[in-house]
C-alpha cells in the first residue's frame, strides 16, 4: 500500500552546495547494502559486477539500468530507460547565507624530506596535480530540507515494514547532506518521516495552478494546464542524476 | 538595460537595481568619450578592418561608440560549436541589432580551432588582419603593461577602450540604455563580483579562476551538462 509522506531533515551544521534528491539518497544507501550482500553470495566476487551494482564511480563508465535499485519510494515508468521516482526535489528555505573558500597548496618546507630520493623538485602551484586551489563554496544556513514523496512497506518472511519504517531504515544511514560533509557541513541532527495528506511528489496545488515540484522528461509527461514555478532545462530524472547518460530534455522548478 | 532571465533570483535582481543607480550616477568623462571616438575614427580610416564582438559589456560599448562615431565597418562574431556558447549573447545580440544597423557577421568554429589560432587565420582571410577589440587596461596586468608600452594600437589589435574603467564600462550602458547580458545580474546575491563574470564560452577549461566554473555550475549548469553529454 503506497502513502504520501513528508520527509524532513533537520539539519545542524549549514549546508554547502544544493541538498541531493530523496531517491538518489535512498539508492546510494541500498547500493551499498547491496553491494556487501553480492560479495557474501557470491565468494569474492566480480569486481565489475560490483561496479554496476554499486552507484557509477566515474562518470566515464556505464550508468546503471533506471530503477535497478529497490528503495521504498514508489516509481512510474514512463518508458524503456525512463523510470521517475514519485519524490519532489528537495525544498527548503536559506535563512543566510555566505562564501566560504576550500583552500589546498602544498607546503614545499613539508615535502622536502620525501623528495630526499630524487633530490630538488620543483613543485608547480600552478598546474598538474599539485595546482594550488581557492575554490569558492557557497554556504547557506538551512534549518530543514524538506521532500515530499510516496513510499510503500514490505514484507519479508513474517516481518511487515510500514512506508515510514521503510524510509526510516533507510535515511538513518545518511549523516550528512550537501558537499564537504567530512569538514562537518551539512549535518543531519534529525530525520523526520511523517504521514502527509496528499500526494506532492510531482505537482503541487496552488492558487494559480499547479507547481511543478521536481524534474520530469519533458517529451514523456504531458505537462498540467496552467502549470507554474517551471522551466525548460537539460538534465537529469533518475539517479545518478550526475551521469550524462540519465541527461535529456526537462522540465525543472525554478 | 538589464536583459532579464529566468537565471536571475530575487535577490539578483534587487542588487542589480541597486548597482544600476549607483551607475546612473557615475559621470563619464566628456573627454574620455571624445579620445575614443577620435582613436576610433583614426585607426577605422587605415584599411582594412573589423570589430570582433562577445556581447558582453565591453563589446556593447565599443559598438556603441564605433556607432556614435559614424563608422561602418563589418562586426565579427565568432561562436563556438558544440553548446559552448553562452547561450544568453544571443538577447543581446538581438536587442542590439534591432536597435542599431551593423554589418554584421557571425561565424562558427570548434574548439580544437581555436586552440591552435585557425579561427584567426580564417577571420583575417575574409576581414583583414586589423581588429577592434573590447580589452581594457583595468582587466589584468597584462593588458596594462600591453597597453601602456603599445598604446591603443599595436597595428593589429585596436584597442578603443584600453583607458576605460569599469565603472564607466557600466555607466555608460546604463546612461545609453543599452543592452546589458543577463549574466552580469548573475551575482549570487552579492557572493560573485560584476568585475569578474565573463560571458563568453561555457565549460572551457581555460579560465576557470576566480571560481568560474563554480559560478557556471550555480547559473549556467544545464549548459554545461550539454557539453558533457556530447
Amino acid at each position: 500500500m503506497s502513502t504520501p509522506l513528508k520527509v524532513t531533515a533537520w539539519l545542524a551544521a549549514p549546508l554547502v552546495g544544493d541538498p541531493p534528491h530523496l531517491d538518489a539518497l535512498c539508492e546510494w544507501v541500498v547500493s551499498q547494502y547491496a553491494v556487501s550482500i553480492e560479495r557474501t553470495l557470491s565468494g569474492s566476487g566480480d569486481p565489475l559486477r560490483h561496479q554496476e551494482i554499486a552507484d557509477c564511480p566515474h562518470r566515464s563508465q556505464r550508468a546503471p539500468r533506471c530503477g535497478a535499485m529497490p528503495i521504498p519510494i514508489d516509481r512510474v515508468k514512463l518508458s524503456d530507460d525512463v523510470i521517475v521516482s514519485r519524490c519532489s526535489s528537495p525544498l527548503f528555505r536559506t535563512d543566510y547565507e555566505y562564501v566560504d573558500h576550500f583552500a589546498m597548496r602544498i607546503d614545499a618546507g613539508n615535502v622536502g624530506p620525501l623528495m630526499a630520493e630524487t633530490g630538488p623538485q620543483t613543485i608547480q602551484h600552478g598546474s598538474t596535480a599539485t595546482k594550488a586551489m581557492f575554490r569558492p563554496l557557497r554556504v547557506r544556513v538551512v534549518e530543514r530540507v524538506v521532500w515530499f514523496c510516496v513510499a510503500h512497506g514490505s514484507q519479508s518472511g513474517g516481518t511487515k515494514r510500514s512506508p515510514q519504517g521503510c524510509l526510516r531504515k533507510v535515511l538513518r544511514e545518511i549523516a550528512g547532506l550537501g558537499k564537504k560533509v567530512a569538514y562537518g557541513y551539512g549535518r543531519v541532527a534529525k530525520w523526520e518521516v511523517e504521514p502527509f495528506h496528499a500526494d506532492w511528489s510531482w505537482f503541487a496545488p496552488s492558487d494559480a495552478g499547479p507547481v511543478l515540484m521536481r524534474a520530469l522528461p519533458r517529451r514523456l509527461i504531458e505537462l498540467p494546464e496552467r502549470l507554474q514555478g517551471y522551466r525548460e532545462s537539460f538534465g537529469a530524472v533518475a539517479p545518478p542524476y550526475w551521469h550524462p547518460e540519465r541527461y535529456m530534455e526537462i522540465v525543472e522548478p525554478c | 538595460m538589464l536583459i532579464t532571465s529566468t537565471r536571475h533570483r530575487r535577490a539578483d535582481l534587487a542588487l542589480w537595481r541597486e548597482l544600476e543607480d549607483a551607475d546612473l550616477s557615475v559621470a563619464v568623462p566628456e573627454t574620455l568619450i571624445s579620445e575614443t571616438t577620435e582613436a576610433i575614427q583614426a585607426w577605422s580610416s587605415g584599411g582594412r578592418c573589423y570589430a570582433g564582438t562577445s556581447w558582453g559589456k565591453d563589446s556593447v560599448v565599443m559598438l556603441h561608440l564605433f556607432i556614435m562615431s559614424g563608422v561602418s565597418l563589418p562586426t565579427v562574431y565568432m561562436r563556438l560549436r558544440g553548446h559552448c556558447d553562452n547561450p544568453d549573447c544571443d538577447l543581446v545580440r538581438d536587442i542590439f541589432l534591432s536597435r542599431f544597423s551593423l554589418d554584421y557577421h557571425e561565424r562558427w568554429f570548434a574548439p580544437e580551432e581555436c586552440r591552435n589560432g585557425e579561427h584567426w587565420r580564417a577571420i583575417q582571410d575574409e576581414f583583414g588582419d586589423r581588429r577592434a577589440t573590447g580589452l581594457r587596461s583595468d582587466e589584468s596586468t597584462n593588458r596594462r603593461m600591453s597597453i601602456a608600452c603599445l598604446g591603443l594600437d599595436t597595428g593589429r589589435s585596436f584597442r578603443p577602450l584600453g583607458h576605460w574603467r569599469l565603472k564607466y564600462v557600466f555607466a555608460y550602458l546604463a546612461q545609453q540604455s543599452l543592452p546589458v547580458h543577463p549574466a552580469y545580474a548573475c551575482l549570487g546575491g552579492g557572493r560573485w563580483p560584476r568585475e569578474r563574470l565573463r560571458t563568453h564560452s561555457i565549460g572551457g577549461e581555460r579560465g576557470t579562476e576566480f571560481g568560474r566554473r563554480e559560478w557556471e555550475q550555480e547559473y549556467y549548469p544545464e549548459a554545461l551538462r550539454r557539453i558533457e553529454a556530447k
